[in-house]
């Protein structure tokens, strides 16, 4: 066993494999994108979000291996928020990490913390936004993506809401562009092969300790995030809605989870091997 | 056979060199090459207003303009501007060069800025003809018609494709056969058609010998530019410069990646007398090496007339006045004192197969400052003292570095240029890679093309893309995405095993 230490240090919590990635994709982005890239503010996020994890440990008591969770939710800010200054990274950061404690209902806390984070720190300030144009629609890329995600998805046992939502949303644009309107495939090809869509669907709608906890509360679900971030994108013009319908669909998440009642997600056992 | 252009714009815009927006088509085997067209943008929260640069220089009874506009103009809604505009932000904002001098070597004075010149890349395009035939219409409903200056404008809508296409065919309108796959998406997508021809009795009254731009304002949460239109061929590209005047900050495509245009380059004096073709080199190798699909970023600076900041280094023209950015559409600087202007240059080059969808922006509240600018160092003229000597050595080896970087930028063979940097050719110890950085290594396994090529190499004429169709391949580096994931691959099938054996 000893030969395999570290590899089964990653799939014993999933959250390892998802840091892997999500660095991977940050060094890609930065380098080969060319992706803006200011060291300050990603020290400024990652920074926060794990110090505040440690005070938010601290006074709730709980076990320091959340700091995991926090260099998730802070590669995740890295990737997907851009901003210019250092404070406004910072208050996304910490609004993430908040959340987390601070929004919970039934001991589960409401919104994935990049999202909050995200959104949040969007609409408060106005000096952050995000790119979706900033992937580029790069096939292997999104091969990549699209293989990551499902290891991830299939680790923590929610390929389904992943493949539910870009199920969902790909056979909504098919139907509305090709069908309705009458472009040509390709069009909706290279509208379903934006990096930004694949992302959001795999490691962030995704994440298991905020989706519902009932597996068909999780499909229905999953399906009102795609068909309203599909309704904003295509009749309302707005960008990067997926994350802004995770967003409002979160807060219906703890009446689904009385609704339908499952078991929670625990990061430790989510391997049932 | 009549020639005409139909753009897009709100739809297409096409350069033209006969309009923006406008459908190519090859003539007797040659084939066309792309045209430039130029569009302004102005946005304020839904309210856009689009100016289309025309520089037509056919038979003006033969200029034809389709393009595509979201909501039903009104008279008031239509101006023509003069085309003073677009020279002047064209030259303000054009990618530029700046040149320094060396300080004499002989006194202890450090590099000093002596002198900007610049330099626009002003393209020159070629003109193309496209044919029109006549055919009968059907279903299509004239919703409005106007005269404004020397056009005479129809608003259109329309139920079907086919009726509206022999509309246009009727009127004189040519329509290339794949433009009838993006007309049915637009009338289902409820937008209308605005077609423009001269009205050729006032054409001589404007005074002007040439047709002045179209200006469009209108209301719509849609933030795009119709290109598709004037894709009719796809085998060529077409250029567009896209100037965007909006309250706070960048613009960026939403669904193209934006790219900015390298910038800050140390090259050779010689590049002087040839800057144009310089920056066409780079730009064309700079549009392969993003797989053709990149929107390029030229410049984005805060404009606004009461700016005191520094609006340009070096300034290549005057920074639009107040009465131009009026002209322009920019509604918000009057009696507010505190707006603000910000001025966004995009350059896109664009043909049918790699731009499926039209262009869709967004505002951003990016107000960081930047222009494609490339620097020359003239050398110091008396050299004649001890300084004078390592200055020399040193001078020469910094050609060195300067061809190579210009050979970086424009795939141009770095031998070609031997005659201005001799140390070219002469072997140098080369660099075994211990001496480089982390990220110089990690950029060099990510992005080959960005990195300057061995001297060696070069002098021998293997400089990386030595041809301009050459592109990096940008997909390469990807396959270091295939490390982690086996990594894991490895984990799970460990995992798995375990798994059959304790619990099966």
């Amino acid at each position: 066993m000893s030969r395999f230490k570290y590899l089964n240090l990653i799939t014993e919590d999933a959250r390892y494999f998802q840091i892997v990635f999500l660095g991977v994709f940050l060094i890609y982005g930065t380098l080969s994108l060319h992706w803006e890239f200011n060291p300050l503010i990603i020290a400024s996020i990652v920074g926060t979000a794990v110090i505040s994890q440690y005070i938010f440990c601290w006074l709730y008591h709980k076990p320091l291996d959340a700091i995991r969770s926090a260099i998730i939710t802070s590669m995740g800010l890295s990737i997907l928020m851009k901003t210019q200054f250092w404070y406004v990274a910072v208050l996304a950061s910490f609004l993430a990490i908040s959340s987390k404690y601070l929004l919970r209902i039934n001991g589960k806390h409401i919104f994935n913390p990049a999202n909050f984070g995200l959104v949040a720190t969007i609409y408060l300030t106005k000096m952050a936004w995000v790119s979706p144009g900033q992937w580029g629609s790069n096939i292997v890329l999104l091969y990549f993506l699209l293989a990551a995600g499902s290891m991830l998805l299939l680790k923590v046992g929610r390929i389904d809401t992943g493949l539910v939502f870009l199920g969902t949303y790909a056979f909504c644009q098919i139907a509305y562009s090709n069908i309705y309107l009458g472009w040509p495939a390709d069009y909706t090809v290279h509208k379903l092969s934006n990096g930004a869509l694949l992302l959001y669907s795999f490691f962030m709608i995704t994440d298991p300790a905020t989706t519902p906890n009932n597996q068909k509360a999780r499909i229905i679900w999953s399906m009102c995030i795609a068909l309203l971030a599909f309704y904003w994108a295509e009749f309302k013009y707005m960008n990067g809605t997926p994350i802004k319908a995770l967003f409002i669909i979160s807060l219906c998440t703890p009446l689904v989870d009385r609704l339908w009642k499952g078991h929670s997600f625990s990061w430790k056992y989510s391997l049932k091997f | 056979m009549k020639h005409l252009i139909l753009s897009l714009a709100l739809l297409s815009a096409t350069v033209g060199a006969n309009a923006f927006c406008g459908f190519y088509v090859a003539k007797a085997g040659s084939n066309l090459y792309n045209n430039k067209s130029e569009v302004i943008i102005v946005r304020d929260g839904n309210l856009t207003t689009l100016t289309m640069s025309n520089d037509f220089k056919g038979d003006v009874k033969d200029f034809a303009m389709v393009v595509p506009v979201p909501e039903l103009l009104r008279e008031r809604d239509i101006k023509v501007v003069n085309r003073d505009i677009f020279t002047k932000i064209d030259a303000y904002s054009a990618p530029r060069m700046v040149e320094y001098y060396d300080p004499d070597p002989c006194n202890n004075y450090r590099y000093k800025f002596k002198s900007l010149s610049d330099k626009k890349s002003e393209v020159a395009f070629d003109m193309v003809e496209v044919t029109s035939a006549a055919a009968e219409n059907y279903n299509v409903t004239i919703e409005a018609q106007y005269t404004v200056g020397e056009y005479d404008i129809i608003i259109l809508s329309a139920e079907q494709s086919s009726g509206l296409e022999s509309w246009l065919k009727d009127n004189g309108y040519s329509i290339p056969d794949n433009a009838k796959e993006v007309l049915q998406p637009y009338i289902n997508d409820k937008l209308k058609f605005f077609v423009v021809k001269v009205n050729l009795n006032n054409v001589g009254s404007t005074g002007f010998d040439y047709l002045r731009p179209i200006q469009i304002t209108y209301s719509s949460t849609r933030f795009m530019l119709p290109i598709r239109l004037g894709m009719a061929n796809a085998k060529n590209f077409q250029d567009l410069i896209v100037y965007t005047f909006t309250r706070n900050g960048r613009v960026e495509c939403t669904n193209y990646r934006t790219e900015k245009m390298p910038t800050g380059n140390n090259i050779p004096t010689f590049a002087l007398n040839q800057f144009d073709s310089f920056y066409i080199k780079t730009f064309n190798r700079q549009y392969h090496k993003n797989n053709r699909n990149t929107v390029f970023l030229e410049y984005a600076w805060n404009v606004t007339p009461s700016f005191t900041g520094m609006k340009c280094d070096p300034c290549v023209g005057n920074p639009p006045m107040y009465n131009e950015f009026v002209d322009a559409g920019v509604s918000w600087l009057s009696g507010d004192p505190n707006a603000t202007v910000f001025f966004t240059r995009l350059h896109v080059r664009y043909k049918r197969d790699d731009f499926p969808q039209d262009l869709m922006f967004q505002a951003t509240p990016n107000n960081e400052h930047y222009q494609a600018r490339y620097v020359i160092t003239h050398p110091a003229a008396y050299t004649d003292c001890e300084k004078g000597k390592q200055y020399l050595k040193q001078l020469e080896e910094r050609k060195v570095d300067e061809v190579l970087e210009f050979c970086k930028l424009t795939g141009d063979r770095s031998n070609r240029y031997a005659w201005y940097a001799p140390n070219l050719l002469k072997s140098q110890p080369s660099d075994d890679g211990n001496s480089r950085s982390i990220r110089e290594k990690l950029i060099d396994i990510f992005d080959p093309d960005s990195n300057t090529s061995d001297p060696e190499d070069a002098a021998l004429g293997m400089t990386s893309g030595s041809d301009d169709t050459k592109g990096g391949d940008s997909n390469a580096p990807l396959f270091l995405l295939l490390l982690p994931l086996s990594v894991m691959l490895v984990a799970f099938y460990k995992k798995i095993r375990k798994y059959k054996t304790v619990r099966l």
